[in-house]
């Protein structure tokens, strides 16, 4: 067997600490490795190069997810925007270090590089994946597949397979590897597009997001209406829960697009998710399947979330929620 | 000015057929639009409310997807282009990016192509990045607003505020650039029931097929097509959850009993 060798595009937060995603990203890359010469390498395009402390806190933290080469590549602050610049950085990697596999997140500029390498180097490109496995020499990934209960399995007929995972797909594990090589690429960096100019308006506040929620209460179609998400809040207040919804929702107008989970919105993985009307839809159970407690009421028994729930009451909502609530009251007094 | 709004059919329906390849089988379900795609084209309209512009809808898809353009030519747009073709069916996302960037050949020279941020139905959100790849130009996804509407004609650059994870960013790009919107960012004009008349009965549509494209054959629908569906399957849930059926009353008072012994739940409510 010849050895692998898997690139992976990893990020970091306003805090300089390596995100989430990116730590699922190096889990998922060491787990694809079957033996000794197979390699991970990281890349990571950073704007705090010069800051010494900051840098070798960083560097500390990717070699706790099992990375066998660290590269770091100096990028202004503007330029994490530029997707352009990341996308010639990464191609010029896949020309030199030719790996089998490269692998993003689904954040933008993440997303946007692995598209515009599948078009630079005419290569198919797996999205939205959850899990990814060899098949002998075949590298195959799973995603949600349109339809209600369906998942699909794919698989990229190009040289290189370029894929971007879900967040919320890997469950993220310590892999700490010692002798992690860092590698400081001192080459130029890319030029945006003549003509592009990026700037940072504002950060949103955290309230505003529902992906690092821990206890989440959605509602779907089976609400039935607007007045159905008013009894969801009351639960949602006394639980200190986020109010959130599927896409149906949001396309009834019923809630906002920003608290839409599932795979045209957010992927979340709460502590406590209680899904409300909601049947389940592939595309809504890849953005929640991972909770930890998940707690579904729908009035269909046969509506597929219940597969994939630890709780499920088979009645109408407009009865449970009430009794629900008022039980939570009862136990909090 | 021009704008091509980039519209996109899907399936009304959850549970579709697939074929041999693992692809939807679009001819046997209702059909609509998505959100997404709409924000799209009302962005262009609203350009075209305030400065003069052409705006045309562009869609990749069987005939019966023309419907799309019409009802687009009922909300406002000047003109449709249908781009179908029987060798084009199966397309992945890169190969319809080719095709899309060919079909520009044959449009309107524009200054803005707008899209939809993720279809609805494979909600890859690749498409954006693919054809500003192919045809080298600027794009931003996830648009919320554009900025400089007014003197949009005579910039050189569109401004737009867009959504880059948790972040509001404002990118200014020179024209011609590829722009997707994010789905709530516009809310769709009604539409206008003599402008609907007038496209049933004026004929604004023009179809591109293989014959006027001239694509490679191997680079377009299955053929062309580096993604393959292996299988589609109902993946087996390994939990076994607890059902809680009959009256609610009893069903409730049952399952909040578990719940609250249950350490996650518990620690949640009690926090």
């Amino acid at each position: 067997m010849k050895s692998t060798k898997i690139l992976i595009l990893i990020e970091y937060d306003a805090q300089c600490k390596l995100k989430k995603q990116s730590k699922e990203l190096l889990t998922q890359a060491f787990h694809l490795k079957r033996n000794e010469d197979d390699k991970v390498i990281a890349l990571s395009l950073v704007d705090f190069f010069e800051k010494e402390e900051i840098l070798s806190a960083y560097i500390n933290e990717v070699s706790l997810y099992g990375a066998d080469e660290l590269l770091l590549s100096k990028v202004t602050t503007s330029d994490r925007f530029v997707y352009e610049i990341y996308a010639d950085k990464v191609q010029k990697l896949i020309l030199s270090e030719e790996p089998d596999v490269v692998i993003f997140t689904e954040a933008t500029t993440a997303k946007a590089v692995c598209a515009r390498l599948s078009a630079k180097l005419d290569m198919g490109a797996l999205s939205n994946c959850v899990q990814l496995e060899w098949e002998e020499e075949q590298l195959i990934a799973t995603r949600a597949s349109y339809g209600r209960n369906l998942m699909a399995k794919v698989k990229s007929n190009s040289p290189v397979k370029l894929i971007s995972m879900q967040v919320g797909a890997v469950d993220i594990e310590i892999n700490k590897n010692q002798e992690m090589q860092v590698i400081f690429l001192e080459d130029e960096i890319g030029q945006p597009m003549p003509g592009r100019l990026v700037e940072l308006i504002s950060r949103f506040k955290a309230e505003q997001s529902i992906e690092g929620a821990k206890v989440i209460v959605a509602g779907g179609r089976g609400l039935g209406s607007e007045e159905g998400f008013e009894l969801l809040k009351k639960l949602a207040q006394l639980i200190g829960g986020e109010l959130a919804g599927t896409r149906a929702a949001v396309d009834m107008g019923w809630i906002p697009f920003s608290k839409q989970i599932g795979q045209t919105g957010k992927a979340v993985v709460a502590d406590i998710y209680i899904g409300v009307g909601i049947s389940g839809a592939m595309h809504h159970i890849s953005g929640m399947r991972k909770s930890k407690c998940i707690i579904a009421i729908n009035n269909s028994p046969l509506a597929p979330i219940f597969d994939i729930a630890d709780y499920y009451i088979v009645a109408d909502y407009k009865e449970v929620l009430p009794l629900m609530i008022q039980k939570i009251k009862e136990f909090n007094r | 000015m021009n704008i091509i709004v980039c519209m996109k059919q899907i399936p009304a329906e959850a549970d579709i057929p697939f074929d041999s390849n693992g692809n939807l089988i679009r001819t046997k379900n209702s059909r609509m639009v998505g959100k997404e795609d709409y924000a799209a084209l009302e962005a262009a309209l609203r350009i075209k409310d305030s400065l003069k512009c052409n705006v045309y809808v562009l869609t990749l898809g069987p005939d019966f997807a023309r419907s799309v353009l019409y009802e687009a030519i009922g909300k406002g747009a000047d003109g449709g282009f249908l781009i179908c073709d029987p060798q084009y069916a199966g397309s992945d996302t890169l190969a319809s990016a080719k095709i899309i960037s060919r079909a520009a050949d044959f449009l309107p020279k524009f200054d803005f192509m707008f899209l939809g941020n993720k279809s609805q139905d494979s909600a890859t959100g690749n498409l954006v990045h693919q054809i500003a790849q192919i045809l080298g130009i600027p794009e931003v996804s996830n648009v919320l607003e554009v900025m400089n509407i007014d003197s949009l004609e005579s910039d050189e650059n569109i401004i737009v505020n867009s959504l880059h994870d948790d972040l509001l960013i404002r990118t200014r790009v020179r024209k011609p650039a590829i722009l997707s919107f994010s789905k709530d960012s516009h809310q769709v004009r009604l539409t206008n029931m003599r402008l609907l008349s007038m496209a049933y009965s004026e004929d604004r549509i023009q179809v591109l097929d293989q014959e006027i494209l001239n694509l490679n054959p191997d680079e377009v629908g299955v053929k062309g097509s580096k993604v393959r569906v292996i299988e589609n399957f109902v993946p087996q849930s390994s939990k076994k959850g607890l059902r809680f059926e009959g009256d609610a009353e009893h069903s409730v008072e049952q399952m909040m009993q578990m719940l609250f012994k249950n350490p996650i739940f518990n620690r949640e409510i009690q926090s």
